[in-house]
């Protein structure tokens, strides 16, 4: 079907050629035949390149972010509002439901599964690179964020359980880095025993996961694959869910979270979809967003929608796979 | 799309031309006949017959070219049922901060929040007047700019509709958690022990008097902080501006963006709102308004469609009802709307 399409278009790019040769009076019609060349049908790599490059720049560009991210919560920490004196805020979530310590655990559980299944998936997909680049572009760009609005506003704990580092007196710079370093061992979760550091409430990092792991697990898997599409949107629903009953974070939190996540998806997807929106006209308000330039930059190759193919990647046992997957 | 090897049938269709195959004086039957000569591309009765090298031909039909112009008609009734949904949502903005008010942290315990604005700059009361007086010109302001636009009906409800959405959010963000004062100063009425809903309504007929401003003294309810309706108003002003003004008016630009930004950062001098409230306010109120109106201007996302990710917005079908007969951009035109004086005023056109 798209190979179909992709033919029709040059079909009808040459037709509105010469429709506008015709509107245009022109009489250069010598009598010579017409050609209309049609795409090959058959390989599509060179709509869809790989690129290994430019996945590589986005993965340190979230990286960066990543750090930023701990940096700003090795920071805030110090500036965090005095437990004694500041109880947690009210909340509607924390009005009708107990608190519970052990959902936390069952949060980054479910977080640990749903995001190596979901990597599982963009690792037998035929496209895999491009994946992966959006995927550590948009995670980039939500951790660049979050650093924002943890850093400007500090919020109380919204635990009253929850062990946080005593703070120090005196912050340097060498101390920041320790700090970093010791939770990215942890890679965030409190499950690792390296998130002691408390202060990164708004917005909730556990809800982009889940939230990005359903997105990109639904956008990437084959339509018909409903019920993981439903286990997935469950295990995040959960997710979420955990997070708040353990007091991991505020209801505001989430909410902000979720809002930002798949706004940022949606746009950036439709945005690579959409080849008459990769560029600057007056009517592509989205390409007033800051990070627009570093979009083009990394889709400006990539025509068209990915098609679901899988393939095993590597070249053992690839005997006991058959043909890449067509869905 | 339907294929085809049968002659005369269309092989490939796409709603803009029709691509049949036949022999060279095979008839059409959507098209009147022409006959063609073998080795001559020929056009006739706007098809187009591309020879191949079998004796077949392809006839390819192409559409005489027509003007689109983009109709924009003024649709005055959707109007006003998007200033209602406005204000449905303005009086539910109202309702929550009447019902936060009596849960927001006792001030006695809570200090303001550790903010990064807080601790460069000093606190200013004044600043919170001089902001409102922002908000006013600018809102007026917009508003007259608006009055004198061609197509104001189609302005006013897309601005009605963004508004709409914006209050809806943040009825949300403002109900489900609770922020501390964050002024020292700024006076708060005292709480209730019994909430009633008398007491609600009395207390958004009190908010709606004030339109929300402190600057009437009517807004002494505490509480709607997550995110800043200050800075969503001014934000919004500026981008109604930069969007349905000449581009040459650079300067009115520029002023704008001026006063928008002098308005928000007087809101946080006075301790109006933290820092995360304006920077929240501003990624909602920017995010809605530049999706909104990618969707109005470029019809291929005006319908649901597998690459058009922005149909999952809950408040899609809204915008679709809204914008279904609006096609094209609307152009920056302006005129004197009313009937008096129009025969001495011509129609300006400036784009």
């Amino acid at each position: 079907m798209m190979a179909k399409e992709a033919g029709l278009d040059c079909i009808n790019t040459e037709i509105d050629r010469l429709n506008q040769q015709k509107m245009n009076g022109d009489s250069s019609d010598t009598g010579d035949d017409i050609r209309i060349s049609l795409t090959s049908f058959d390989r599509d790599e060179g709509k869809f390149p790989s690129e290994k490059w430019k996945t590589f720049v986005a993965f340190i560009f979230m990286s960066w972010n990543l750090v930023l991210n701990l940096t700003c919560l090795s920071i805030v920490h110090e500036r965090m509002p005095e437990r004694t004196k500041f109880p947690p805020l009210p909340d509607i979530f924390f009005d009708l439901f107990l608190p519970a310590e052990w959902a936390l655990d069952v949060s980054e559980g479910i977080i640990v599964v749903a995001v190596w299944s979901t990597l599982f998936i963009v690792f037998i997909h035929r496209n895999r690179f491009i994946i992966l680049r959006r995927v550590f572009l948009i995670m980039g760009l939500l951790y660049f964020m979050r650093s924002i609005t943890m850093f400007v506003t500090q919020v109380p704990v919204a635990s009253t359980t929850y062990y946080c580092s005593p703070k120090a007196n005196k912050t340097s710079i060498g101390l920041i880095l320790g700090r970093v370093l010791y939770m990215l061992g942890g890679f965030g979760l409190s499950i690792n025993g390296r998130h002691t550091f408390c202060g990164d409430y708004i917005y909730s990092g556990h809800t982009v996961i889940l939230t990005m792991a359903y997105l990109v697990m639904k956008e990437y898997t084959p339509r018909h694959f409903w019920l993981l599409h439903w286990l997935m949107w469950t295990a995040s629903i959960t997710g979420i869910f955990m997070v708040l009953l353990s007091r991991g974070h505020y209801t505001v939190d989430v909410i902000i979270a979720y809002f930002v996540t798949t706004r940022l998806f949606w746009i950036y997807h439709t945005l690579a979809n959409n080849p008459s929106l990769k560029n600057e006209e007056h009517t592509n308000f989205l390409s007033k967003l800051w990070w627009f330039p570093a979009f083009l930059y990394f889709e400006r190759n990539v025509n068209g929608v990915l098609p679901c193919q899988y393939e095993w990647p590597l070249p053992w046992p690839r005997r006991c796979f058959r043909s890449p997957h067509v869905s | 799309m339907s294929v085809s090897e049968d002659e005369n049938q269309p092989l490939l269709t796409n709603g803009k031309y029709q691509v049949s195959k036949g022999t060279p004086n095979s008839k059409n039957i959507n098209e009147p006949t022409s006959s063609f000569e073998q080795g001559m591309n020929h056009r006739e009765n706007s098809c187009l017959i591309l020879p191949c090298e079998n004796q077949d031909a392809v006839k390819i039909n192409l559409p005489s070219p027509e003007r689109e112009e983009a109709r924009l008609p003024s649709e005055i009734c959707k109007t006003v049922i998007a200033f209602w949904f406005m204000f449905f949502n303005l009086v539910l903005n109202l309702t929550c901060l009447a019902i936060v008010h009596d849960r927001v942290p006792d001030r006695s315990k809570y200090p303001p929040l550790p903010d990064i604005f807080f601790g460069v700059f000093s606190s200013a009361d004044w600043a919170l007047d001089v902001s409102e007086i922002i908000i006013i010109t600018s809102v007026w302001s917009s508003l007259l700019i608006i009055f004198f636009h061609r197509h104001r009906f189609i302005v006013l409800r897309r601005i009605f509709l963004i508004m709409g959405l914006l209050y809806f959010f943040r009825s949300i963000t403002m109900f489900v958690t609770q922020v501390p004062v964050a002024s020292i100063t700024y006076y708060c009425s005292p709480k209730k022990n019994n909430t009633t809903p008398i007491l609600i309504v009395k207390r958004v007929l009190h908010l709606l008097s004030g339109f929300g401003l402190s600057i009437n003294g009517q807004h002494t309810f505490c509480g709607d902080y997550i995110y800043s309706g200050h800075t969503v108003i001014l934000t919004m002003t500026y981008l109604v501006i930069n969007e349905y003004t000449p581009r040459r008016c650079w300067i009115l630009h520029w002023a704008f963006w001026c006063a928008s930004v002098t308005g928000i950062f007087m809101v946080l001098l006075s301790r109006g709102h933290y820092t995360v409230d304006v920077v929240l306010a501003y990624f909602v109120t920017s995010r809605v308004f530049w999706i909104y109106h990618t969707l109005a201007n470029n019809h291929f996302l005006k319908t649901a469609g597998p690459t058009n990710y922005f149909a999952r917005l809950w408040w899609f079908h809204f915008f679709s009802y809204f914008e279904r007969n609006v096609t094209g951009t609307v152009p920056r035109q302006y005129e004197w709307p009313l009937p008096l004086f129009r025969r001495c005023l011509r129609r300006i056109l400036i784009m």
